[in-house]
C-alpha cells in the first residue's frame, strides 16, 4: 500500500505505519513504541495509577465520537454499563465491530491490514475500562487475509502475554476472539451484529434495552468500531488535550480516516484533521480525475443524502459540519461523481443494494427497499410511468423516521429522496424517454440474483 | 418428536416436489473429519454457549465440503445441538455460505456504487461472456469457473474490485480481464 | 400516567397496553400476548409526542401524549397495508384488519414469491401464497412450545417461514396448534375449521380438558350439535391459551359412527338394544340379588359428581366398601407415600411453581408427551436457564435438555433417591432449621442413609456416583427446587416408598410449603385427584375420612340415611382376585377398559368372565363391554356437566357443549337413576347439587360451590365459604404435625427373579398423541400421526438379535405376549425397552405382571423382564 499525502502540519496517526515494512508484526510494533500505553495501564492497575474511571475520564475528555457512522461520543457510550454491584454477576463484553460494509468504506479495513496491533491495544485498554473478560472482533466474512492478518496478531499478543490471564501481573484477564461474519451489511448495526455473535440470523433489536444494558448472551455490552477502539490507544498515548486540539470545534476532534473514492485521480484512504474541508481533502486526491466537473458527493457512505457540488464547496467534513448540510459524515466514505454521473443509475444502483441487504424483519422496509429498486430499475429502462416519482418521494416518506426497528430504512430513503429532489429535471428526462406513458402496471424485473439467492430459488426451506 | 413412523407424504395439486425446499442434497450423510471436529471443539471453548459457534462452525463445514448441503446442515446441526431448520435458517440469512457447488475459482464482482462509477457492471457482464456466455451466478462447464456478483468489498479505492474465493483483486477492467483470466488456473 | 387520544391511562407496560386499556383501537398483525413484542408489522405504529413509534414494542412513559389516529396514520397505515398487500394474498384476520383501512389491492407491482404449500398433516394446512410475515408461527413455535419447527429462510423480501426439508408431517411439529391460533393470514389453517366455514357457529362453551391432569381450559366451539374446532382460553392460569394434540384437535371421537347410542342387554348370549326402562332395570335388580357381592370400579375419566355416587351407591346402596377407581393403577402409591410422608397425598403445590422455582427436578415422568401442557412449561424454563434434573430410564425431551440426567437401571428409584439424600447428609448441605423445626427421624434416617453413599448403589443403580453427588449438590443448592413426578415413580413394586424418598429429600433441604418447591405428582388422567377425592378408594370416604371414624361415620350415616358397611373393602386386584375365587360375584365398572389397560390381561379376563353379572357404562363399545351382561351409553366430558380436579387440585368445570348421540345420557343422570332403581333414590336434580353435598360431607370441599368456582376454579383445601382456595399446601406445618422421615430399605422387585441371561427390561407408558386405551385418540387424525404401538430397543440390543427398524417383533413374559413393530433408538439404554398399549392389537398388557406396589396394590407396569423375537 502506498502512503497517501496529509494536509501541511498534521502528523499522521492510525496510518503513520500503513505502508512500513512488516508494520503488521509485534516486534515492529514494538519498536515503533506500541503497547507502551498498555504497559503503563497494566503496570498501574494495582497500585491503582489507573483506574477504569481514569481511563473513561480520559476517553471522555478527549471529545472521540463514535467512527462507525453515527457519531455518538465514546466515553459517555461506556458509562451507560451498569456498575458492578448492578449486574447481578454478569460479565461485560466489548465488540470491536469490524463488520465494514457500509459502500464507499474502506478504513477500518486498512488499520487492521496495515497495524492491528494498535486496535489490539485499544480493545485491551478498553476492556480494562470496562471490567471485560472477553472481547470479540466482529470481522466481515469478506475480508478473509485480514482476519488471518488479525488472527496472528492475536497470537502474538497471547504469546507476548498482552492478553491472556493476570496480564503483565496486573491481575487483570482479558481474552480475544476474532469472529467471521457471513455476508450481511446489517450486521453492521450494533444490536444485529450480536445476534449475528450469538449464532443467529441478523435481525436488528427492538431497544431498549440497549446493549450497554442487556446485549450479547443477555450481558451488558460495548459495540466499538475499529477506528475507534484504535483511537482509544492514542488518546492514552498522547493525551486527551492532544486529541481534543485536532479538529474543528470542541465536538468534532481528533484525527480522521476519510475514504475517498469515485471520480478522483488518487482514491484512498486519507488521515486528516477532523472537520477538513472537502475541497481540501479532494486537493490531496489529486483533485478531479481527468480535470472533469464535480457534480455531487455522497460524504459518507451508501446510507448518506447526495450532495451537490454547491453544498460541498465549503463543507467542513466532520459530524456536525455535513449534518448541517442534512447528510451524514457517517463513516467518512466519500464517493465523488463527475459531471458523466448519471445519477438516477447512481441512486438505482444503491437501491440494489438496500434491497439485498434488508434483513426482512419489518413490512416498510423488506416490502418497500425492493419495490423503491423496481420502480427505480423500471425507471431508468424508459419505461416509468408520469407520477412514479411523487409515488417513490411517497412511499420513501413511509419507511423513515422511526417506522421500523433499526436506521437501514432510513438509510435506504435517503439516496432516493436526495436524488430525486436534487436532481428531478435527470429523473424527469428518464420519463420524457419513456416508451410508453400509460402502460399497464407490469412487473418488473427482479433485484439481480447473487449466486446463493439464485442457487437457492426454489430451495430454501 | 411426534414420534413413530409417518406414512407416505400426501400430495396436493401444485404442491411442489419434496426436495424443492430443502437445502439440496449431496446425497451422503456428512460427518466433520477428525481435524475440522477438533477445529469446531476449539470454537466453543471460546463462546459462551454452543449456538454462538454456528457462524464459525459452518465456515468449517464449507472448508470441508466447498459448500452446505442439506446433510452439512443436519451435522453442524447435530453438533451444536440445534433445529436444523433453524441452521438453514442462518446459512440462508448471510450471503457467502454456498448453497451449491461452486467452480474452482469463484469470481465475485463488486458492483456497489464506487465500483458502479467504474463501470464494474459492464465488466462483470464482459467477464461472463468471455467464459462462455454463463448467466448470473452458473459455473462454466469445465467447472472452473463461477461468477457472481456481491455487494461492497471495502476496496473502492482499486474499482472495480474482484474477489476470486479468498484472495482481492484490484481494479479488473475490461482492458486487464484477460490477463485476470489467464491469471486463474 | 399518560393520555391516549385525550383519555388518561396509567403508564403501565407498553403503549400498546396503554391504549387498549384506554379503549383506543390500534390495529396490530404480528402481536400475541404470550410471546414477546417483535415490531415486525410496524402497523400499530401511533404517535408519541408527535413522534411515531411502534407503540407494541415501546415502554409506556408518564406524562406523554399519544394519539392512534391522524392523518398522517391513516396514511400511513393505508400505504403500509397496500405494501403488505403486494405480498402475499392475504386471508382471514388480517384481511379483515386491511380491508378496515380500505386496502382492496395495491399500485404496487406484485411480486413472486417462492410459495410453500404442504397438506400432509391432518390438522394443519401451510399456504405460504397467504403468508404476511407477522413470524407468529415461529415465535409461539419457540416461546409456547419451546419446538422450534418453524424458521425463517432468507432474507429481505425474500424471507419466507419453513420447517426445514420434507413434508410438514415428518417435521419435528408436535401438533399443539399454537402457530395456527396465532397466524393472523391464513397461512396455516385448521383442517378442522376450515371444513366447517359454512356452517355457523351457533355456540362456545367453556370447559376442562378430559385428556391429562393438567386440566386445561378449553373454548369449545360448536356449529349445529357438533364441535366445529377447539382454543385454548388465553386467560386460564393453567394452559394460558395453549392446548396439544389431543385437547385441541382429538375430539372427533364424539361424534364418531362407533359411539353407543342405546343400552344393551345380553340375550342368549348377544348384546342386543333395550329400552332405557329395561336396561335400568336389568342392571338394578341384577346388583340388588348379588349384593353385597358387588363391587364398583369408577373412572377418573368422569367428573367429581359422578365419581360421588358411584361411591354412595355402592357403599350405601349396597352394603359393600369395595369401591375402588383407576388410580389404583397409577397415582395411589403418591397418594399414599404423600399421606404418610407429610399428611396429605396431593401435590404440595401449584404448575405456577415451575416459573418460580430456580431449580426443576422431573423424576419419572415424560412430561411433554404424557403431561403436554406443563412439558411446554418446563422446557420453557429450562430455555430460560432454570437448571434442570431429570430421573429417567430413558433419554426423554426433557432429558435431552438436562444439566443432569440419571439414567437409572429400572427399578432402582429406592437405591438411587437413597442415594441423593446420602448425599445431602454426608456434604452437610441438609437444612437443619427446617429438619429440626417441621420434620422427625432425621437422626435414624442419618444413620440409615449410611448405607447408601452413591458409590456403594452405583452398580445397582448404573449412574454413576459422581453425577448422583453433582444433582445432589445442585438440588441442595437451589433456593427454590421443585419437583414433579410421575408413573415412572409409583408403578412399582416400592411404588409409595419411593415416593415417600421424594418427601425425605424435599424435606431435607426445606423445599416444601413454599411457591416455586414441593412435590408434585402429575396426576394421569384428567379426574384421578377428584376420583380420590370423592371416595372412590375401599380404605376412605369421600375427602379421605375414614369410615372407622366414629364421628365420620355418623355423619355419614345421617347425611346418606343410610348404615355403612363394617367390612372393609377390597382394592382392584383384590377384587379380581375375589371374583376368580367367585367370592365377588356382581361388577360395575364406569368408563374403564380394564381388558387393555390392567395388567397382566389374562388373569384379568379370567376375574371378568368368572363373573355372575357385569355392567360397563361406557361410549364405546370397548374390549371390555364386549364382555358385560348389561351395557350402558354413557356421555363424553363434552356432553355433560361436572367438574374435574387436576393435579394441582384446582377444581373446574365440565360444561356441556353438544348433547350426547342418540339415546346415550350424561352419566350422572344414569347413577340416579340407576340408584333409584336399586332403592336408593336421591333428590339431586343436577351435579350441582350433588357438589352441594359434597361441600357439606368433605372440609376441604366447604366452600365449593358452582358459583365459586367462576371462573379460574379453587384449589382444594377451600375450607369455608367464600375462602379463595389453597395454591400451596403445608406453609406453616403438615396435617400431622410434623412431617416424617422415612427409612426405606431397597426391596428388589420380584420381577427381578424372571431375570434371564437374554431377557431385557420393559418399562410401559404413554405417547404425546394417545391417551391410554386410545379409544378416544384413535377415532381421530392423531391415529395418522401415531398409527402404531412401536416398541423403542437400543440398536445393540436389535443388533443381536436381528432385528431391524420397522420389524414385527414379539415382546414375550412370563404372562403373555405383545405384539408391537421395532424402533431402534439410542434413547433408551441398552438392556431397556419402551412400549406403549394405545392399540388393542398389540397385546401389551398381555406381557406385564401381576407384581404390584407393597402398599397399595398399584401394578408395576414400568419393570417387567421379557424376551424379544422377530416375528
Amino acid at each position: 500500500m502506498s502512503k497517501t499525502p496529509v494536509p501541511k502540519g498534521f502528523t499522521p496517526v492510525h496510518s503513520a505505519r500503513f505502508g512500513k515494512k512488516g508494520s503488521q508484526k509485534l516486534a515492529g510494533y514494538e519498536a515503533d513504541g506500541g503497547y507502551a500505553s498498555w504497559k503503563k495501564v497494566a503496570k498501574g492497575w494495582k497500585s491503582g495509577d489507573f483506574t477504569p474511571a481514569k481511563i473513561i475520564d480520559m476517553v471522555k475528555a478527549s471529545g472521540l465520537r463514535g467512527r462507525g457512522g453515527a457519531g455518538f461520543p465514546t466515553g459517555l457510550k461506556w458509562t451507560f454499563v451498569p456498575p458492578k454491584e448492578k449486574r447481578g454477576g454478569k460479565p461485560v463484553y466489548l465488540l470491536c465491530n469490524a463488520d465494514e460494509s457500509e459502500p464507499g468504506t474502506f478504513k477500518d479495513r486498512l488499520i487492521m491490514e496495515e497495524d492491528p496491533h494498535q486496535l489490539l491495544e485499544g480493545m485491551l485498554i478498553a476492556s480494562a475500562a470496562l471490567d471485560v473478560k472477553h472481547a470479540y472482533i466482529y470481522i466481515r466474512g469478506e475480508m478473509v487475509r485480514c482476519a488471518e492478518v488479525l488472527n496472528e496478531a492475536v497470537a502474538e499478543a497471547y504469546a507476548a502475554g498482552y492478553l491472556g490471564k493476570d496480564i503483565l501481573g496486573s491481575g487483570l484477564d482479558i481474552d480475544l476472539t476474532v469472529h467471521r461474519g457471513a455476508g450481511a451489511y446489517i450486521c453492521g448495526e450494533e444490536t444485529a451484529l450480536i445476534e449475528s455473535l450469538e449464532g443467529k440470523r441478523g435481525h436488528p433489536r427492538i431497544k431498549p434495552p440497549f446493549p450497554a444494558v442487556s446485549g450479547v448472551w443477555d450481558c451488558p455490552t460495548v459495540v466499538n468500531n475499529v477506528e475507534t477502539l484504535a483511537a482509544v490507544k492514542f488518546i492514552l498515548d498522547n493525551g486527551p488535550e492532544w486529541f481534543k486540539g485536532m479538529g474543528r470545534n470542541e465536538k468534532n476532534t481528533g484525527p480522521k480516516l476519510y475514504c475517498v473514492s469515485g471520480h478522483v485521480e488518487k482514491p484512498g484512504v486519507y488521515e486528516a484533521p477532523m472537520g477538513i474541508k472537502f475541497m481540501d481533502l479532494l486537493a490531496l486526491c489529486g483533485g478531479m480525475k481527468g480535470g472533469k466537473k464535480l457534480k455531487a458527493v455522497i460524504p459518507g457512505g451508501a446510507s448518506a443524502a447526495i450532495l451537490t457540488a454547491a453544498e460541498v464547496a465549503d463543507l467542513p467534513m466532520d459530524f456536525d459540519g455535513v449534518a448541517a448540510a442534512k447528510s451524514m459524515l457517517g463513516s467518512a466514505a466519500i464517493m465523488v461523481m463527475d459531471e458523466t454521473t448519471d445519477i438516477p443509475k447512481a441512486v438505482t444502483n444503491i437501491s440494489k443494494f438496500f434491497a439485498h441487504e434488508s434483513c426482512g424483519q419489518c413490512t416498510p422496509c423488506r416490502e418497500g427497499t425492493p419495490w423503491l429498486n423496481k420502480m427505480l430499475k423500471r425507471l431508468i429502462k424508459g419505461e416509468g410511468k408520469r407520477d412514479d416519482l411523487d409515488l417513490l418521494l411517497q412511499i420513501s416518506n413511509q419507511m423513515g423516521n422511526g417506522m421500523t426497528i433499526c436506521v437501514f430504512s432510513d438509510a435506504a430513503i435517503a439516496p432516493v429522496i436526495s436524488g430525486i429532489t436534487k436532481f428531478r429535471d435527470e429523473f424527469e428526462a428518464y420519463l420524457s424517454k419513456a416508451k410508453a406513458p400509460d402502460f399497464a402496471l407490469a412487473a418488473p424485473a427482479e433485484v439481480t440474483p447473487k449466486v446463493a439467492d439464485r442457487v437457492a430459488e426454489g430451495i430454501h426451506g | 418428536m411426534s414420534g413413530g413412523p409417518n406414512l407416505p407424504s400426501a400430495q396436493i395439486a401444485g404442491n411442489p416436489p419434496v426436495g424443492e425446499h430443502g437445502a439440496l442434497s449431496c446425497g451422503k450423510a456428512l460427518k466433520f473429519s477428525p481435524e475440522a471436529r477438533k477445529r469446531v471443539d476449539h470454537l466453543l471453548t471460546r463462546y459462551p454457549t454452543k449456538q454462538a459457534a454456528l457462524l464459525p462452525t459452518l465456515w468449517e463445514a464449507q472448508r470441508e465440503w466447498g459448500w452446505i448441503s442439506r446433510e452439512a446442515v443436519d451435522h453442524v446441526a447435530e453438533v451444536l445441538e440445534l433445529a436444523p431448520a433453524f441452521v438453514w435458517g442462518v446459512v440462508t440469512f448471510y450471503t457467502m455460505y454456498n448453497r451449491a457447488p461452486v467452480g474452482k475459482h469463484l469470481i465475485q464482482f463488486c458492483t456497489s456504487i464506487s465500483c458502479h462509477l467504474a463501470d464494474a457492471e459492464g465488466v462483470y457482464a464482459e467477464c461472463r461472456k468471455r467464459l462462455g456466455d454463463l448467466k448470473p451466478g452458473e459455473t462454466s462447464k469445465d467447472g472452473k469457473f463461477t461468477v457472481i456478483e456481491v455487494e461492497c468489498l471495502a476496496q473502492c479505492d482499486k474499482a472495480p474490485a474482484v474477489m476470486v474465493n479468498d484472495d482481492d483483486y484490484a481494479v479488473i477492467t475490461k482492458d486487464n480481464l484477460d490477463s485476470f483470466l489467464g491469471g486463474l488456473k | 400516567m399518560l393520555t391516549v387520544n385525550g383519555t388518561p391511562v396509567a403508564a403501565q407496560g407498553t403503549v400498546l397496553d396503554a391504549c387498549r386499556r384506554a379503549g383506543a383501537e390500534v390495529p396490530t398483525l404480528c402481536h400475541d400476548s404470550r410471546v414477546l413484542p417483535a415490531g415486525h408489522c410496524r402497523m400499530c405504529l401511533v404517535e408519541v409526542d408527535g413522534r411515531s413509534v411502534a407503540s407494541c414494542s415501546t415502554p409506556a412513559r408518564e406524562g406523554t401524549t399519544v394519539v392512534t389516529d391522524s392523518d398522517a396514520l391513516r396514511a400511513y397505515r393505508q400505504d403500509l397495508g397496500e405494501l403488505i398487500a403486494t405480498e402475499a394474498t392475504v386471508q382471514g384476520e388480517a384481511k379483515e384488519t386491511l380491508e378496515a383501512f380500505g386496502v382492496t389491492g395495491t399500485r404496487y407491482a406484485s411480486r413472486p414469491r417462492a410459495r410453500r404449500r404442504d397438506a400432509t398433516h391432518p390438522y394443519l394446512r401451510v399456504d405460504l401464497e397467504s403468508c404476511i410475515l407477522c413470524r407468529l408461527c415461529v415465535r409461539t413455535c419457540a416461546e409456547v412450545q419451546g419446538q422450534y419447527v418453524w424458521a425463517f429462510a432468507n432474507r429481505g423480501g425474500a424471507v419466507t417461514p419453513h420447517w426445514g426439508k420434507g413434508t410438514f408431517q415428518n417435521s419435528p411439529c408436535v401438533s399443539c396448534g399454537a402457530c395456527v391460533a396465532a397466524c393472523p393470514s391464513g397461512a396455516i389453517s385448521d383442517v378442522q375449521r376450515d371444513a366447517s366455514e359454512d356452517e355457523v357457529e351457533t355456540d362456545s362453551v367453556r370447559t376442562t380438558c378430559s385428556y391429562c391432569g393438567v386440566g386445561c381450559q378449553l373454548e369449545v366451539r360448536t356449529a349445529g350439535n357438533r364441535v366445529s374446532h377447539i382454543d385454548g382460553v388465553a386467560s386460564s392460569p393453567v394452559n394460558r391459551g395453549h392446548l396439544c394434540v389431543k385437547g385441541r384437535y382429538a375430539h372427533t371421537f364424539a361424534r364418531h359412527p362407533d359411539r353407543l347410542t342405546a343400552p344393551l342387554v345380553r340375550k342368549g348370549g348377544v348384546l342386543v338394544e333395550v329400552s332405557w326402562e329395561e336396561a335400568l332395570e336389568v342392571v338394578s335388580e341384577g346388583f340388588r340379588k348379588l349384593a353385597p357381592h358387588v363391587a364398583a370400579l369408577s373412572s377418573s375419566r368422569c367428573t367429581n359428581e359422578e365419581n360421588y355416587l358411584v361411591s354412595k351407591w355402592f357403599r350405601g346402596g349396597f352394603g359393600t366398601h369395595d369401591v375402588d377407581s383407576c388410580a389404583r393403577v397409577c397415582h395411589a402409591p403418591s397418594a399414599m407415600g404423600m399421606r404418610l410422608s407429610l399428611g396429605t397425598g396431593a401435590a404440595t403445590g401449584s404448575f405456577a411453581g415451575i416459573e418460580k422455582a430456580d431449580l426443576l427436578f422431573v423424576c419419572g415422568a415424560n412430561v411433554t408427551e404424557a403431561h403436554p401442557i406443563v412439558g411446554a412449561r418446563i422446557k420453557q424454563a429450562a430455555l430460560h436457564g432454570t437448571p434442570l434434573i431429570v430421573v429417567d430410564p430413558r433419554r426423554t425431551e426433557l432429558a435431552s435438555m438436562a444439566n443432569e440426567h440419571l439414567q437409572l437401571r429400572p427399578g432402582s428409584n429406592v437405591p438411587l433417591l437413597n442415594s441423593l439424600a446420602a448425599v445431602l447428609v454426608e456434604e452437610r448441605l441438609v437444612n437443619r432449621f427446617f429438619v429440626d423445626q417441621r420434620t422427625e427421624g432425621y437422626d435414624q434416617l442419618a444413620e440409615f442413609l449410611k448405607a447408601f453413599r452413591p458409590e456403594d448403589t452405583e452398580a445397582l443403580t448404573g449412574v454413576p456416583a459422581a453425577r448422583v453427588r453433582r444433582a445432589a449438590r445442585m438440588y441442595a443448592h437451589a433456593a427454590r427446587p421443585m419437583q414433579v413426578h410421575g408413573l415412572g415413580m409409583t408403578e412399582h413394586y416400592q411404588g409409595a416408598e419411593g415416593v415417600r424418598l421424594l418427601c425425605n429429600l424435599a424435606l431435607l433441604v426445606g423445599a416444601i410449603g413454599r411457591e416455586g418447591t414441593g412435590v408434585n405428582p402429575l396426576r394421569g388422567q384428567n379426574n384421578v385427584q377428584g376420583a380420590a377425592d370423592m371416595g372412590c378408594q375401599p380404605d376412605l370416604l369421600p375427602g379421605y375420612q375414614s369410615p372407622k371414624n366414629p364421628d365420620v361415620r355418623a355423619l355419614f350415616e345421617r347425611v346418606w340415611d343410610r348404615p355403612l358397611p363394617t367390612v372393609d373393602g377390597r382394592t382392584l386386584p383384590r377384587m379380581y382376585e375375589a371374583a376368580r375365587r367367585g367370592e365377588l360375584k356382581g361388577l360395575y365398572i364406569l368408563g374403564e377398559n380394564v381388558v387393555q389397560t390392567d395388567p397382566d390381561v389374562k388373569s384379568v379376563l379370567e376375574a371378568l368372565t368368572a363373573l355372575d353379572f357385569l355392567v360397563v357404562q361406557e361410549i364405546f363399545l370397548s374390549e371390555t363391554a364386549q364382555l358385560a351382561h348389561v351395557v350402558l351409553p354413557g356421555a363424553s366430558f363434552l356432553e355433560k356437566d361436572g367438574t374435574f380436579t387436576n393435579g394441582e387440585r384446582r377444581i373446574q368445570r365440565v360444561r356441556k357443549a353438544i348433547e350426547p348421540p342418540g339415546n346415550a345420557r350424561p352419566d350422572w343422570r344414569i347413577l340416579l337413576d340407576l340408584m333409584s332403581a336399586s332403592g336408593f333414590p336421591q333428590t339431586f336434580r343436577s351435579p350441582e347439587d350433588v357438589m352441594a353435598e359434597v361441600a357439606e360431607l368433605v372440609p376441604a370441599f366447604r366452600g365449593v360451590s358452582y358459583p365459586a368456582l367462576e371462573p379460574d376454579g379453587l384449589q382444594w383445601p377451600v375450607p369455608s365459604v367464600g375462602h379463595p382456595g389453597t395454591p400451596i399446601l403445608h406453609t406453616e406445618t403438615f396435617p400431622i404435625g410434623r412431617a416424617e422421615l422415612a427409612c426405606v430399605p431397597y426391596l428388589p422387585s420380584p420381577s427381578f427373579s424372571e431375570e434371564r441371561e437374554d431377557t431385557l427390561l420393559l418399562v410401559t407408558g404413554r405417547i404425546l398423541a394417545h391417551y391410554n386405551s386410545g379409544s378416544m385418540t384413535r377415532r381421530g387424525g392423531n391415529d395418522t400421526i401415531h398409527p402404531r404401538d412401536v416398541l423403542s430397543i437400543h440398536p445393540d440390543d436389535a443388533a443381536v438379535r436381528g432385528i431391524l427398524e420397522g420389524a414385527p417383533v414379539s415382546v414375550t413374559s412370563v404372562h403373555g405376549e405383545a405384539r408391537p413393530v421395532a424402533h431402534l433408538t439410542p434413547d433408551v439404554t441398552p438392556g431397556t425397552l419402551f412400549l406403549t398399549f394405545h392399540h388393542p392389537e398389540t397385546h401389551t398388557n398381555f406381557a406385564t405382571s401381576d407384581v404390584v406396589d407393597r402398599l397399595t396394590d398399584c401394578p408395576e407396569y414400568k419393570l417387567i423382564p421379557v424376551r424379544v423375537t422377530r416375528r
